[in-house]
């Protein structure tokens, strides 16, 4: 690979494509949303990378495209129609492509080169970037991507996964700029483009983006470790827990309840139904469940106790005993 | 000793607030070896639970169909009237799980034999529990499990009994 940043050598990654991952980094589009994308046949890669899809540059110009139009209004047909038309339009020479600025005009979209000015079909406003500058971007995150070693370039799936974990532990897990959070996040995604069926680096990756808010990437990658291994308790609970705070209860009951048939002696499984089912109203059967978290914890070695799992008993302790006043007028633990 | 009165009328939200939600759960190690774990009903259970219950069967006659005769069963599982005989604390979370591992073929058994009885008294003859047609529901209130069934028997259903014995 030889990233570059000049005009008219257009960057391409080591395999000649584009992954989802840098893809999204690059046009700032969702990963979830490029999959839906490519699955609706919007705007869908059109290279193939060990059988993962890749995204020639040409493809990101039409992704950038897309996401300008969509971010300015317009309707998701018109959008469509217009990169049917834009597609076809595109010089396929990457020098040619590199010099190309892209724009609308009121409601034309304006394809402009040197030898070439087209309007591929009727839009609205909003949309105009030089192609070169999106070439540069491109150029920037492969240089940030690429191996500083032949170590790394023969690194596992499991080798990422590990360096990803280490990363993650050096996170706050709060600010996503932080470059640990980039690092582990870059990490959990090689293992991932190297092993599509690790489960384990699909959780990690999920809980990663979900605590800086990508709900909807977080819930892709949660259903992606299920696909990959169906009883793995951490992703249940994850869903199940997503679905709790989205405010979705049923599910999450169902969720927790799929967690504790599996999984039965995993803790967060008691702990998480019961204040599912605290969400409807099930206090009878919410009560059961923290009695059994508390025993649970109770039944632990204290060393094996962290902080965060006595303070949630303790939370549980102080609930079950209002709970059990208000239903049956016991006030004792 | 604590009264816990002003937690009268509290809401949803106000018993969420207390317990802290969970932090998004991470794999850290990877797992060797999986327990594949299989719930179901153990056989001295089911007697156990049929033998404590309460059914009531209501049976009657299709009036635009009178060779079809159909039944009603509802049965009652106070699990704390046998709350001494079990090993798992009664309560209704646990009644839940008993719930949904009744919708099994021997409790359909069960409830066949008990509408075969009524509808063999109906029909002045005698209905096998393979000649009728079960709809069952089950639900859980507090610790006690409550199965409604609707049986259906009709001659077709007899006739098609009869040859596949």
């Amino acid at each position: 690979m030889n990233p570059s940043s000049g005009t008219g050598a257009v960057p391409t990654a080591p395999s000649g494509a584009f992954s989802v991952a840098e893809t999204a980094r690059i046009v700032g589009v969702p990963e979830h949303r490029l999959r839906y994308w490519a699955q609706t046949g919007f705007v869908v890669p059109s290279r193939r990378d060990g059988g993962r899809p890749g995204y020639a540059f040409r493809d990101l110009v039409a992704v950038k495209v897309a996401k300008a139009l969509l971010d300015a209004g317009l309707p998701l047909q018109r959008v469509r129609r217009s990169l049917d038309a834009l597609r076809a339009g595109l010089p396929d020479d990457f020098d040619m492509l590199a010099r190309v600025r892209v724009r609308c005009d009121h409601d034309r979209v304006i394809v402009q080169d040197r030898d070439l000015v087209f309007e591929p079909i009727t839009g609205q406003l909003l949309l105009d970037f030089d192609v070169g500058t999106l070439e540069e971007q491109a150029a920037t995150l492969l240089e940030l991507s690429s191996p500083r070693g032949s170590q790394e370039i023969q690194r596992t799936a499991y080798g990422w996964f590990l360096m990803a974990c280490e990363h993650e532990r050096a996170w706050d897990g709060q600010d996503g700029s932080q470059e640990s959070f980039r690092a582990a996040k870059h990490a959990y995604e090689r293992a991932l483009e190297l092993d599509p069926e690790f489960a384990a680096a699909w959780t990690n990756l999920g809980g990663l983006v979900a605590r800086v808010g990508d709900i909807n990437a977080a819930r892709d990658h949660f259903d992606e470790a299920l696909r990959c291994d169906p009883e793995q308790p951490e992703a249940q609970a994850n869903l199940a827990e997503l679905a709790l705070r989205s405010g979705d209860f049923e599910v999450a009951i169902a969720g927790y309840r799929q967690l504790l048939r599996s999984s039965p002696d995993y803790l967060d499984g008691d702990y998480g139904l019961a204040r599912a089912l605290l969400a409807v109203g099930g206090k009878a059967q919410a009560l059961a469940h923290l009695e059994r978290f508390c025993a649970a914890v109770d039944a632990m070695p204290s060393e094996e106790r962290s902080g965060e799992l006595e303070q949630r008993a303790s939370c549980a302790r102080s609930v079950a005993a209002k709970l059990r006043f208000e239903l049956f007028d016991v006030p004792t633990c | 000793m604590p009264t816990f009165a002003h937690l009268s009328g509290s809401t949803p939200e106000t018993w969420l607030a207390e317990l802290p939600p969970l932090d998004w759960r991470r794999v850290s190690q990877i797992q060797l070896i999986r327990r594949v774990v299989r719930e179901v009903m153990s056989p001295s259970a089911l007697e156990l639970l049929f033998a404590h219950s309460d059914h009531v069967v209501e049976t009657g006659v299709d009036a635009g169909d009178p060779t079809r005769l159909y039944a009603t069963v509802m049965v009652t599982m106070d699990l704390q009237r046998c709350r001494e005989s079990l090993r798992e604390p009664v309560d209704p979370a646990t009644a839940q799980r008993v719930a949904e591992l009744l919708v099994e073929a021997r409790v359909r058994r069960r409830l066949a034999e008990l509408a075969a009885r009524q509808l063999s008294e109906r029909a002045g003859r005698e209905i096998p529990p393979d000649a009728i047609d079960l709809e069952l529901s089950v639900r859980v209130d507090g610790c006690s499990i409550l199965i409604d069934a609707d049986a259906v028997t009709s001659s077709a259903a007899l006739r098609a009994a009869e040859r596949s014995r």
